[in-house]
């Protein structure tokens, strides 16, 4: 008996290739997004680890002192204070550097290899020596060595001689010795790695006798040791603090939490329709044979017999596109991949990933996801279609007004779900997962309340209609159209909701990033007033590099500029109101600024006027929007810092709005700052020159340039050009960073229409299987072919029409959510909500090109199938 | 006059409808079943005809053919002197929508359509949905006495009602030719009487042609003419009248 049956489900599903490839392919799609997306991300995160491994190695804790570094005495005294674990201790100088032609940047990690082996596998379990020899890196100075692929990479060879630019000029060493990785991941590490010893490093980076940072191996309890051991030498070492070496990592993590939250909810909407489609698609071929099942029923087959085979059916169909969503979501992976690295690039700092790596739990994730979709999604339909009694299984159009008349019940539903989404929403709290699951009820909600606005939509537009095709005198046909969406709502009603959320989720990405958009150029326009910026020569991530203080001379010195105001910028630990220390450090600004300079700091919390006085005068600081949002601070408040000075408490006097950085930024005079903090000479990041009003910036710009070439060319050694780019450059490039870092949710965006768009398609290849008889019908009363295919193509605009036009709340609505709570939340940033007409006319062009799409093959093949035919099936 | 072994009309007049030779073959992969084997058929203008056969036997394959719906393997369908074969879909489709009224067993009715609407649909199709003939359309509606129901979807009618609505249909734009394909195989007797003088008085009243097809003999007294589909050829039965 069993084997009968199943083969008569095997057959069905056979007989309907089209449907069944459909669902399959709608699994499929919606399992690779978030197996694509999880991959991609967790690749990302791998390259991390790893950067972060390469140089950290097994050590467990680190010392570190103020922006400055730590004095190598201090090691020294460490080294030989005789305790247990003074051993197992090294000094490590990192920084980035660059060779030949500048384009290529390396990390410099300056060792000491006769400390190393006690503390990190480098050189042993991980490095094998290719050839040379690693001790001659402490003999000889200047000298390196490089993983043997970059060395050939770079065509150089043991003996041979490179020319090396840092902050501090440009150099040669010769390298000593080729390191050979391994393994993969020690390959990938060393990838953009040039290890030299301790004084080399210090040397090329110009920061002789300091070191960045003392790595530890340490057991249990030693940490509390070398804490007490540091106290002792509290005097002359106030500011030094050791950490466990996760907490830097954790930093990273803080990072990129955000921008992949983001990520993730986009995949979580796209597996939502992906679920909607496999619902709707599996309760169709379960529906469709309801005459079937009861027939099935009627000759003695157990209820329990129908649902199981119903269930298994899902689960292989499931299992099989799951299988295939898998495969699909690895190749979707190398795609996003390089978007994810590049957006984090250009947000945080470099990484290196070339390949995916294969994450079991993102996989396992996906096929938990695929699989249990679909179970889920067959249960509902199966349990109907086998509790019903058999005679009512062969009635259609009772279904149909079953369907009809359970919408109101679902739109109650739904509009509980979205009353508590509102209700999570008011809940006062800064939790991210609660904002994310408010927003998922309440599109959840939403959803359910379609179906009736659907059938509302459709008695308001048959009258409409009627009256439109009236005009070329078909107002009948007209009215059926318009009548037929509601009439076939258990067919189309899911598809027309995966549709509704998928255009919904699109126009509200898009509606926030526009928003974004518009605040950022905004708050540019406020904080980019300088008519011409000088800062050094980009370098892809590492520590910024710094002009030295003949710069700002050479610049203050030309002709028409009118003022100057300087950046420095650094990290300083904060010590929490605890006495605990936070992991995340804070980033510091110095700037030097006058009165006009002052502008660009748009104030959005305390009272302007005095304002400057008291900054420039040295009373407190300014932090940024995300720095006051994520530490819970505001005006009146202190911070506590880890200055060079020892620990110092800062009153903030005013909160400005800034979108560089989600970490936020504390900002001093630099006078101020410079009271506390060391500062070899007077260094800046970047200089803005305000000019003359008559000065034209272009003759400036070619000015400013040849005069800084002629200093260069007089010290070629010295420090490298340093880089000019006008107002209008900056800006550009600013918006160019931002359009890239979310040209990755654009893709996502169309993944998600595009699983819609196989909704669609699939209910309607599905009414195409049940309207046969009635086009049939249809075609034998005078309907022409054309005429068919009008009508359902018609019907198609309708149903497009009606899932564009409810998507309009929706994706408004998703857009205030995500600028107004997901922003805050995550970043911290206030973004100015705006919905510009434009992305409700495209959202409702999206929704009707996507349902008129899907329809195109469904009504070509509606109106070529033989009326004959049609009429022969009952 | 013999009527025996031709199927020939002695009428002097032209016939409406006509099957010269005609051969239906139906091939499913391979499995070649000839259902019409060479067979000739003329219909008289007015006439009524009964196709009566088993099942299986051809009888709607017949209709379709001669409605254009589908089309012969070989031989010619004649509507009205026209060679169907040589008409394009959208002729055919046209010629139906003019000329040809249909009422099938069940699923007549377009179930997104009120009463009204279905009946109003040829009219509209035919381009005349004027008032006047949509009065006419009400009228017709009435005769079949379902006049109170013009607002109600199909579903909410019993089978009989849906049959006189289709009748109805069928008949609304004025057809010169109506095809019934077994029009109360799915009602009960009492029902199908009713449907069946319902037929009969709306033909009596405009002398249009009818071809029905059926395999039940009672039914087939409504006819003028039976004629016999049995092993893939015609075969008039021989006290059946002829106009
Ligand atoms: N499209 C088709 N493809 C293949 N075979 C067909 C097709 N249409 C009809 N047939 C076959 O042709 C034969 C005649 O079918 P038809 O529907 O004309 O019979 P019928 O006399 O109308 O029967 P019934 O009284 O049961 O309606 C049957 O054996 C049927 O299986
Ligand atoms: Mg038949």
């Amino acid at each position: 008996m069993t084997r009968i049956l199943r083969r008569t489900f095997l057959r069905h599903l056979l007989r309907h290739p089209w449907q069944t490839g459909l669902t399959g392919l709608g699994v499929a799609l919606a399992v690779s997004i978030v197996v694509g997306i999880d991959l991609a991300n967790a690749s990302a995160e791998r390259a991390f680890d790893l950067a972060i491994e390469a140089v950290a190695g097994r050590t467990t804790h680190e010392v570190i002192g103020g922006p400055d570094g730590l004095n190598e005495s201090l090691y020294t005294e460490l080294r030989s204070s005789g305790e247990p674990w003074a051993r197992r201790s090294a000094p490590v100088v990192e920084g980035r550097i660059s060779i030949g032609d500048a384009r290529r940047s390396l990390r410099l990690l300056g060792l000491d290899p006769f400390a190393e082996p006690a503390l990190r596998d480098l050189g042993a379990d991980v490095f094998s020596v290719d050839d040379g020899a690693l001790g001659d890196l402490l003999v000889e100075p200047r000298t390196v060595a490089l993983a043997a692929s970059l060395a050939d990479e770079l065509g150089v060879d043991v003996g041979d001689s490179l020319e090396v630019t840092t902050a501090n000029g440009t150099a040669v060493v010769r390298l000593v010795s080729r390191i050979r990785p391994r393994d993969e991941l020690a390959r990938r590490a060393a990838r953009d790695l040039l290890v030299a010893d301790v004084a080399t490093a210090q040397e090329l980076l110009g920061q002789v006798g300091r070191l960045d940072r003392i790595d530890l191996r340490l057991v249990d309890g030693e940490a509390d040791a070398i804490r007490s051991w540091l106290s002792e030498r509290s005097g002359s070492v106030e500011g030094i603090e050791i950490r466990p070496v996760a907490a830097r990592s954790g930093a990273l993590d803080q990072m990129t939490r955000a921008f992949r939250l983001n990520l993730e909810a986009l995949s979580l909407l796209a597996l939502l329709v992906g679920v909607f489609l496999v619902h709707n698609t599996l309760t169709f071929s379960v529906v469709r044979r309801r005459p079937l099942l009861g027939r099935l029923r009627a000759l003695g087959v157990q209820r329990r017999e129908l649902l199981s085979l119903v269930l298994l059916e899902g689960a292989v169909l499931g299992g099989i596109a799951t299988a295939v969503g898998l495969v699909l979501g690895l190749v979707l992976a190398e795609g996003l991949l390089g978007l994810v690295v590049r957006t984090i690039n250009d947000l945080y700092f470099a990484v290196e990933v070339q390949n995916v790596s294969i994450d079991l739990r993102a996989l396992a994730k996906g096929g938990l996801l695929g699989v249990g979709g679909s179970l889920l999604a067959a249960l509902a339909p199966a349990r109907e279609a086998t509790t019903s009694p058999p005679r009512w299984a062969l009635l259609r159009s009772q279904f149909e007004q079953r369907t009809l008349r359970s919408a109101p019940r679902l739109a109650a539903a739904g509009l509980l779900l979205c009353l508590l989404a509102s209700a999570l929403l008011a809940w006062p709290s800064r939790s991210l997962p609660i904002a994310f699951a408010a927003i998922f009820v309440f599109v959840l909600g939403f959803a359910g309340l379609v179906p009736a606005a659907t059938v509302a939509a459709s008695h308001l537009a048959t009258p409409l209609m009627g009256r439109g095709a009236g005009l070329v005198g078909q107002k009948i046909l007209g009215r059926m159209a318009a009548r037929g969406v509601a009439g076939s709502l258990s067919r189309t009603g899911v598809a027309m909701a995966a549709l509704t959320l998928a255009v919904a989720t699109t126009l509200g990405v898009q509606v926030m990033i526009l928003s974004f958009r518009a605040t950022l150029v905004d708050w540019l326009e406020t904080t980019l007033q300088a008519d011409v910026y000088v800062a050094a020569q980009l370098r892809s991530g590492g520590p910024a590099q710094t002009l030295g203080a003949h710069w700002t001379r050479v610049v203050s010195d030309l002709p028409g500029v009118e003022s100057v105001v300087s950046q420095y910028r650094t990290q300083a630990l904060v010590q929490r109101a605890d006495g605990t220390l936070d992991p995340i450090p804070a980033r510091l600004a110095a700037t030097r600024v006058d009165r006009r300079g002052f502008d660009i700091f748009r104030i959005l919390e305390g009272d302007e006027r005095g304002l400057y006085e008291q900054f420039a005068s040295g009373h407190g600081v300014l932090v940024s929007e995300p720095f006051a949002y994520h530490r819970d601070l505001g005006v009146g408040d202190t911070i506590r810092l880890m200055a060079d000075d020892g620990v110092g408490d800062f009153p903030i006097l005013a909160v400005y709005s800034d979108y560089a950085t989600d970490r936020g930024i504390v900002t001093f005079h630099r006078d101020h700052f410079e009271q506390h903090f060391r500062v070899a000479g007077e260094r800046n990041h970047s200089l803005g020159l305000f000019l003359a009003s008559d000065r034209n910036i272009d003759d400036f710009v070619d000015d400013l340039e040849r005069r800084l070439e002629e200093v260069h060319s007089d010290r070629p050694n010295h420090e490298p050009l340093p880089r000019v780019v006008a107002n209008a450059e900056l800006k550009r490039l600013s918006l160019e960073i931002f359009d890239r870092t979310f040209a990755i949710t654009g893709v996502l965006r169309l993944l998600a229409i595009g699983v819609a768009f196989l909704g669609v398609l699939s209910a309607l290849m599905a009414l195409q299987l049940e309207r046969a008889r009635e086009l049939g019908v249809l075609r034998a009363t005078g309907l022409t072919p054309g005429q068919v295919w009008g009508l359902v193509t018609l019907q198609t605009g309708v149903m497009g029409s009606i899932a564009g036009l409810l998507s309009l709340p929706l994706g408004a609505a998703l857009a205030a959510l995500l600028v107004h709570v997901i922003n805050k939340r995550s970043f911290g940033w206030t973004l100015a909500y705006q919905l510009p007409p434009m992305a409700l006319v495209q959202a409702l062009g999206l929704a009707l090109v996507a349902a008129l799409l899907a329809g195109l093959y469904p009504a070509w093949k509606m109106s070529r199938s033989s009326p004959a035919l049609a009429l022969r099936e009952e | 006059m013999n009527h025996s072994s031709t199927l020939d009309t002695s009428s002097h007049q032209q016939p409406i409808l006509s099957l010269q030779a005609v051969t239906k073959i139906y091939d499913e992969g391979g499995s070649r079943q000839t259902v019409l084997d060479s067979v000739d058929l003329q219909i008289a203008a007015g006439e009524r005809l009964v196709l009566l056969g088993r099942s299986g036997s051809g009888k709607s394959t017949l209709l379709n053919l001669l409605s254009g719906i589908d089309l012969a393997t070989s031989g010619s369908v004649r509507f009205e002197g026209a060679d169907l074969a040589r008409l394009s879909e959208r002729e055919r489709t046209l010629l139906r929508r003019m000329r040809v009224g249909f009422v099938f067993q069940f699923f007549n009715l377009i179930p997104t359509l009120t009463v009204e609407e279905n009946l109003l649909l040829p009219l509209e199709l035919a381009g005349r949905s004027t008032t006047r003939e949509s009065k006419r359309a009400l009228e017709l509606l009435d005769r079949v006495g379902l006049a109170g129901r013009r607002g109600s979807f199909p579903d909410v009618l019993s089978g009989g009602e849906q049959q006189r609505v289709a009748i109805a249909r069928a008949l609304v734009h004025d057809p010169v030719v109506l095809l019934a394909d077994e029009p109360t195989g799915n009602l009960d007797e009492e029902t199908a009487e009713g449907v069946l003088t319902l037929l009969q008085e709306t033909l009596a009243a405009t002398g249009k042609t009818l071809v029905m097809a059926t395999h039940s003999r009672t039914v087939a007294g409504l006819g003028d003419r039976i004629v016999r589909v049995h092993g893939g050829k015609l075969e008039t039965e021989p006290n059946s009248v002829t106009l």
